[in-house]
């Protein structure tokens, strides 16, 4: 027994050494998921996680009657990475036919490959999927979007482009690129340990990506390329530098039609309707006349003595010339005929202070709030900074500049009955799952002269079309009216206004007639 | 027959039902990876525990006598089986220690470590070392011991090789050996780790690796301690509740042999520090009845075995987790009933089945002794 009373303590000894190696390994264990558990966690992570991005369809644009001027393009790319390529010549034959490459080319393309390399891009996604189908090691199938213009080059200066990660870059894909772009979407993938599959987990964590909003435009497509078409041949005749129109709707402020012509690349081209500023010349002198009227300055047979030769003072040191000389007009027929000399003084009855006012609550000198990237203000110095001559000189055009679109601006308010309004280039943002995030409807700022002024100067634009300066631009059955303009632009090169540029603005008042 | 202790058969299959679950949740992803079937490791571990039962019930009934008088005959066995493994084992791993049988493949170092333990038992009983001295009772069983752990360590597989030896060594303690006596073996045990480790690089390798960690903290996580690193990050993750079960993703192919020798990093990870605190008590209460089989057997052969074999387990399970917290040098040993693995399931779950077998001789020793004694036994 006394061997079994010693057995018995050395397995309570074993026992011990057991126990207390367990109780270590535990408390180790135990360190391991309480106190290092963040750490560990942290670690994790790092290993078991990759974000894949999963990229959202950008939204459309689209013209007022909803058709489409941008949209999305799913593309598959196709390239090849020569180290996986086991055979290139069953790899060409395969792929051949797909890719329409004639199979010794792409074989030749294959074997002479390094590295990875694409071998065609652009290609429909269903041949992305066909190639990737094949399951051939070495051959991979991007898949990327790519933004499409159906009207191509037309509208580019509206619209703008995006780039090649499809990031809106210049017009109104740059303006709106927030709302079109949507919102990148991400997954988290679980890489596994050593093979290159990546798992996605039922719990895996995600973002779904939201497609990009639909930005209606107020623009009318058939109208933009009819214009385009007609200003570019304008513009090819006449071998003009460069030319641009722009169409609204005055009783709304909506813009119909904004082209340029000679197309830039993209990111250069800007839309100079918006964009640049001109002196407006003879076409500012409606607003002189304008102003008379609203204030009653002159009645419209009042005469006014011209120069048939030569340059007439008038105030001290200023100097006005016309371009077609008589020995004086009728205030009516000033403006038929575009009397600088007339006008000039007709600004000094009417004074700084109210030619300024007038010219501001037209919108000239500030922005219109179109939401264009880029959009000019034009320049109007306030009455403090003008010297003796400006006011007859601003009252014909000069020494101030003008955007094309606030000039068609002020016109509208004529055709609207002196009202003037906002101008306005979207219609709707709708984002994609039908909500409307955003709508825009014609705005009117502002009355700017009454009614009976504005109905003196439709006749008096009328008479410019029918018997003035405009003759050219009578359209049979329509009524137009207008006002030429021949503006001045500064010539950096030569600091000197050398380059005459026509810039004829008509208003057709044919909807109300 | 007397109803032995049920303690060692419930706690047994509960290891061995763990062992089927973590298998599955740890093994699925990869077996779907390796053979496109995820359930390939689940079944093949199924068929194994139906084997390893089937076993388990023909050890808890076995005769005694006769498994005493064929331990030689096991012993011979277990060692011209792993002379064959060293002729024309299969290769894994930068080792070779299975046998390939065609249908199924065999770890002859578990067969060897289950004779050694059987034998040893057999032979202490015979040659009482506390009465014989070291030459004639210590030196013989140690060299026996020593020469089967070289034979595994041939193939290499360092770590089976020094737990055979600390089992034996144990083992020798529990038989009565004078502590000064086994002052020798231990001596020895170092000098063969020392030259073990000059000889073959990849363990080398792997014990600096461990020093680094140990002594410095770092780990070279791309090389030599991937897997512990992979294995820290699993146990540490699963934090107090862990991920779920099946929710772990260290499984994912991150952590290599998740379904093996490293499925208690899976355990840690899913079922966080309250399921490991559950399965470290099982372990220990199988452990402490296993003993206590020992302690209450009379017979020398019934009460060495009983105790090496519980020892060897717990030497196993000790091993593997500390392999798998970084507090030992990574090597493949499985955690005892849980790894996926089929020799050693077999063998285990007989070792479960001998010591309730053993716990019934027990009660009927006791019996006896108490009807003798007319209840005055206490």
């Amino acid at each position: 027994m006394a061997h079994k009373e010693m057995r018995k303590s050395r397995v309570l000894v074993v026992a011990a050494g057991l126990f207390l190696a367990l109780l270590m390994l535990w408390s180790r264990t135990a360190w391991l998921q309480t106190a290092r558990h963040s750490h560990y966690l942290a670690r994790a992570q790092e290993n078991q996680q990759v974000r894949k991005k999963v990229l959202p369809r950008r939204g459309e644009l689209r013209d007022r009657n909803g058709r489409v001027l941008a949209r999305d393009m799913r593309v598959s790319h196709v390239a090849v990475y020569r180290p996986q390529l086991r055979d290139a010549a069953e790899a060409a034959r395969a792929l051949a036919p797909l890719l329409g490459i004639d199979v010794r080319v792409l074989r030749k393309r294959l074997v002479q490959s390094r590295g990875y390399q694409w071998i065609r891009r652009d290609l429909a996604p269903e041949i992305g999927a066909r190639v990737r189908a094949l399951r051939i090691e070495g051959v991979a199938v991007e898949d990327e979007t790519r933004r499409q213009y159906p009207l191509g080059e037309a509208t580019l200066e509206l619209l703008g482009r995006t780039n090649r990660d499809n990031v809106g870059v210049d017009g109104l894909e740059y303006q709106f690129d927030h709302e079109l772009g949507g919102q990148t979407g991400w997954v988290t993938l679980v890489p596994t340990g050593r093979s290159s599959v990546q798992l996605l987990l039922p719990g895996a964590e995600r973002r779904a990506a939201r497609d990009g909003a639909t930005l209606q435009l107020t623009i009318d497509a058939e109208l933009q390329q009819i214009v385009e078409h007609h200003l570019a041949r304008a513009v090819d005749s006449l071998d003009a530098v460069r030319g641009f129109a722009t169409f609204i709707d005055p009783y709304t402020g909506e813009i119909l039609a904004s082209a340029c012509y000679p197309h830039l690349p993209a990111g250069k081209s800007k839309n100079w309707n918006f964009t640049d500023q001109y002196e407006p010349g003879s076409t500012f002198k409606v607003v002189t006349a304008g102003a008379i009227l609203e204030e009653r300055l002159a009645k419209l047979s009042e005469y006014f003595t011209a120069s048939k030769h030569g340059r007439v003072e008038i105030v001290p040191g200023c100097f006005i010339k016309d371009s077609h000389g008589r020995d004086g007009y009728t205030f009516f027929d000033a403006m038929v005929q575009s009397s600088n000399i007339v006008l000039g003084k007709l600004g000094v009855r009417l004074g700084a202070d109210r030619l300024h006012r007038y010219a501001t609550s037209l919108g000239f000198g500030s922005l219109t709030g179109l939401e264009y990237p880029g959009e000019a203000s034009g320049r109007l110095r306030p009455v403090s900074a003008w010297q003796a001559r400006s006011t007859p000189t601003i009252a014909i055009g000069h020494e101030m500049s003008v955007t094309p679109l606030q000039l068609a601006l002020a016109y509208g308010a004529i055709a609207n009955g002196g009202v003037l309004m906002e101008p306005q280039l979207m219609r709707e943002l709708r984002a994609a799952d039908g909500r409307v995030i955003r709508r825009w409807t014609p705005q009117p700022s502002h009355r700017v002269f009454q009614e009976q002024t504005t109905a003196t100067l439709s006749t008096m634009l009328s008479a410019v079309v029918d018997s003035g300066t405009a003759t050219a631009t009578r359209v049979a059955g329509m009524h137009v009216a207008g006002k030429t303009g021949t503006a001045q632009k500064f010539d950096p090169r030569t600091r000197s206004y050398v380059q005459p540029l026509l810039a004829p603005l008509l208003f057709n008042a044919a909807a109300r007639a | 027959m007397k109803r032995g202790d049920r303690w060692l058969i419930v706690l047994a299959l509960l290891l061995t039902g763990i062992g089927l679950v973590m298998v599955y949740s740890a093994g699925s992803f990869m077996a779907f990876m390796k053979y496109g079937d995820r359930d390939y490791f689940l079944r093949q571990q199924v068929i194994r525990t139906v084997l390893g039962l089937g076993v388990l019930a023909v050890c808890a009934r076995i005769d005694i006598k006769r498994l005493e008088q064929a331990a030689p005959v096991m012993l011979g066995l277990a060692v011209a089986l792993l002379g064959l493994v060293v002729v024309a084992g299969h290769m894994s791993n930068g080792a070779t220690r299975w046998l390939r049988l065609g249908f199924a493949s065999l770890q002859p170092t578990d067969i060897g470590r289950f004779a050694a333990v059987l034998f040893l038992a057999w032979w202490l009983k015979r040659r009482p070392i506390a009465d014989l001295g070291f030459w004639r009772g210590l030196a013989p069983p140690l060299l026996l011991i020593a020469a089967l752990a070289g034979l595994i360590l041939k193939q290499p597989n360092l770590s089976s090789a020094g737990l055979l030896l600390i089992t034996g060594f144990t083992m020798l303690f529990l038989a009565g050996a004078r502590l000064r006596h086994l002052l020798v073996p231990v001596a020895a045990g170092a000098a063969i780790v020392a030259v073990a480790l000059a000889t073959h690089p990849y363990m080398m390798t792997r014990v600096r690796t461990f020093l680094g960690f140990v002594t410095g903290g770092d780990l070279d996580t791309r090389g030599a301690g991937y897997q512990l690193n992979q294995s820290l990050i699993a146990i540490g993750s699963g934090g107090l509740f862990g991920r779920g079960l099946g929710g772990g993703m260290q499984k994912l192919e991150f952590l290599p042999e998740a379904h093996t020798d490293f499925i208690f990093s899976i355990v840690a990870e899913e079922l966080g520090l309250i399921g490991v605190t559950a399965l470290f008590l099982v372990i220990a209460l199988f452990l402490w009845r296993g003993l206590r089989v020992a302690a209450r057997a009379a017979d020398p052969f019934t009460s060495l075995l009983a105790g090496g074999l519980t020892v060897q387990l717990g030497l196993y399970a000790i091993a593997n987790l500390a392999v798998a917290t970084g507090l030992a040098p990574t090597t493949g040993l499985p955690l005892p009933f849980v790894s996926y693995g089929g020799s050693a399931l077999l063998v285990n779950l007989a070792a479960a089945g001998l010591l309730y077998r053993i716990s019934v001789a027990n009660g009927e020793a006791e019996a006896f002794t108490r009807q003798r004694w007319g209840g005055r036994a206490a």
